[in-house]
């Protein structure tokens, strides 16, 4: 069954600009896509429509074959706790604390935990960064909100990790430690989708790697199975 | 969590918060203020209604007193006129001579300073709500015989403003209403915009919009209280000081005591309604555009 299915979707940003033209995609439960284009090529606007941060202009989504136009708020509110979304823009709250911004995070997936602030700094110190814990979101680098953001959708265990550039601003030994967790994600059987031009990404042959240049599909290419 | 989002919804807009607490205390002190200024107009008004008046001076010689008899018997004929009484002019006369200057005793004689003073009748009308009606019966009487002028005694104007305050009053507190709606939904779609960031990462993160709406409810409702509680003791304190200086508590029982005592249900049906279901509706309805 198709997790997720674009049906010949539009998007059009006022007043004229084309950002998606007729996509027609299928993201099958278990699938490690790897979107990839040049910059304004619509990779993050696509996954904008996933996460529905925007609305397409025509067209139709569905989510396990259900149309999004037919799902309520609050039927969005809980599909999006049982994702993980690396934003490009981090989204993080900058006046609260590093652990603050995992930490509400964790509470809003609805999960239980035995020991909620044990399981966060074992997620910091993987990523280098529980000596940062209490630290203010403005206070670090751009790297490091980077890294938090990563962290803040990993750690719910997400059934579905949407990633948009997670590894933009990031130095090797962090890339290498994403990558690590994401093959791991993945060979739990969980669907990723993620948007890079990040070559070492894409060399590693993760998934299928779907191509988008100016708005359109051009290819569809599995270089990994 | 909720400590969280309190931090977050604060954080930034405590000034916000801070000018919603200002607006509030002036908000409601003038609101009761103005409620207080009409009751007690309205109360004072009742217990006078009964007594208003109008009186008709006549000028007339005091040789041409059958004029003034048949001008009376006249009256006594018209439709709104309960009672008349009249005061010749040697009534008027003793009435106000102490406060006439000794020159005019000096050059005149009683009698010719008599001369000068007019008839006064005094008209009462069948009940309060004639009283206009019989007013303008006699500026009709009075357009037809120029030695006739009418004098509305002050008590009896005060008693008609009160009748004619009542509709202009209740426009004017709805309006009073309307302006605070208006000032809350302008309050919620300003933080609503400034904490848009926010809002959208916190629905994106699976958040529900229930969460903040309770959080803007309770601070605007906390912040409103005590600006609430503040003004409305600055009021009493006022109001009470006034009823002494004006002495208008033996009329009215106006004290701070009987204002609280016996106004507590409406005093509460106005905090529920001003500080929790108008903001309550707002913010639900400043929310709107987040939800799809």
């Amino acid at each position: 069954m198709n997790l997720f299915f674009f049906q010949n979707v539009n998007k059009i940003y006022p007043p004229y600009f084309k950002a998606l033209i007729n996509i027609n995609l299928e993201i099958k439960e278990g699938d490690f896509i790897i979107l990839t284009g040049s910059t304004g090529a619509g990779k993050t606007t696509l996954l904008k429509l996933l996460y529905r941060e925007e609305k397409p202009t025509s067209g139709e989504i569905f989510y396990k074959n259900i149309p999004y136009s037919e799902l309520k708020t609050r039927q969005f509110n809980q599909l999006r706790q049982k994702w993980g979304i690396i934003f490009q823009d981090y989204k993080l709250f900058p006046d609260l604390s590093v652990y603050e911004n995992i930490k509400i995070s964790l509470i809003l997936s609805g999960k239980k935990f035995k020991n909620m602030k044990i399981f966060i700094y074992e997620y910091l110190e993987r990523f280098l960064l529980a000596h940062k814990a209490q630290k203010k979101i403005k206070e670090l680098s751009g790297g490091e909100q980077q890294k938090v953001g990563v962290i803040r959708a990993l750690i719910r265990d997400p059934e579905v990790l949407i990633a948009d550039e997670p590894t933009g601003n990031l130095d090797p030994d962090s890339i290498k430690e994403i990558l690590q967790i994401l093959k791991e994600f993945h060979n739990k059987g969980k669907t990723i989708i993620l948007a890079t031009h990040d070559p070492v990404i894409i060399n590693q042959k993760l998934g299928k790697l779907i191509r988008l240049k100016q708005g359109e599909l051009v290819n569809n290419v599995e270089l990994f199975e | 969590m909720w400590s969280y989002l309190s931090r977050l919804e604060l954080k930034n807009s405590l000034i916000y918060y801070l000018f919603l607490l200002i607006f509030f205390f002036f908000w409601n002190f003038f609101s009761l203020f103005t409620i207080y200024l009409y009751t007690n107009f309205q109360k004072i008004a009742d217990i006078y209604k009964n007594r208003v008046y109008l009186n008709l001076i006549i000028y007339s010689q005091k040789s041409d007193n059958t004029t003034v008899t048949n001008l009376v018997n006249n009256l006594k004929q018209l439709l709104h006129v309960k009672k008349v009484e009249v005061f010749p002019p040697e009534k008027i006369f003793q009435k106000i001579k102490n406060s006439l200057p000794s020159e005019i005793f000096k050059n005149y004689k009683k009698n010719e300073i008599i001369n000068y003073f007019p008839y006064v009748v005094k008209i009462y009308p069948t009940s309060f709500k004639s009283y206009s009606l019989l007013k303008n019966q006699l500026q009709l009487l009075k357009s037809s015989n120029n030695k006739i002028d009418i004098y509305e005694a002050k008590i009896s104007k005060m008693v008609n403003f009160a009748f004619v305050l009542k509709p202009g009053f209740f426009c004017f507190f709805i309006i009073w209403i309307v302006f605070y709606i208006l000032f809350l939904l302008f309050f919620n779609y300003f933080l609503n915009s400034f904490l848009d960031k926010q809002i959208q990462i916190f629905i994106l993160l699976g958040g529900s919009l229930n969460n903040f709406k309770i959080i803007r409810l309770f601070f605007i409702s906390a912040f409103s209280s005590i600006a609430f509680i503040i003004s409305t003791i600055l009021f009493l304190y006022i109001a009470n000081n006034l009823s002494n200086i004006f002495n208008i508590t033996k009329l009215t029982q106006s004290s701070s005591y009987f204002l609280l005592s016996n106004n507590l249900f409406n005093i509460l049906i106005y905090y529920i309604l001003t500080i929790l279901v108008f903001p309550a509706i707002i913010i639900w309805f400043s929310y709107k555009k987040y939800e799809d």
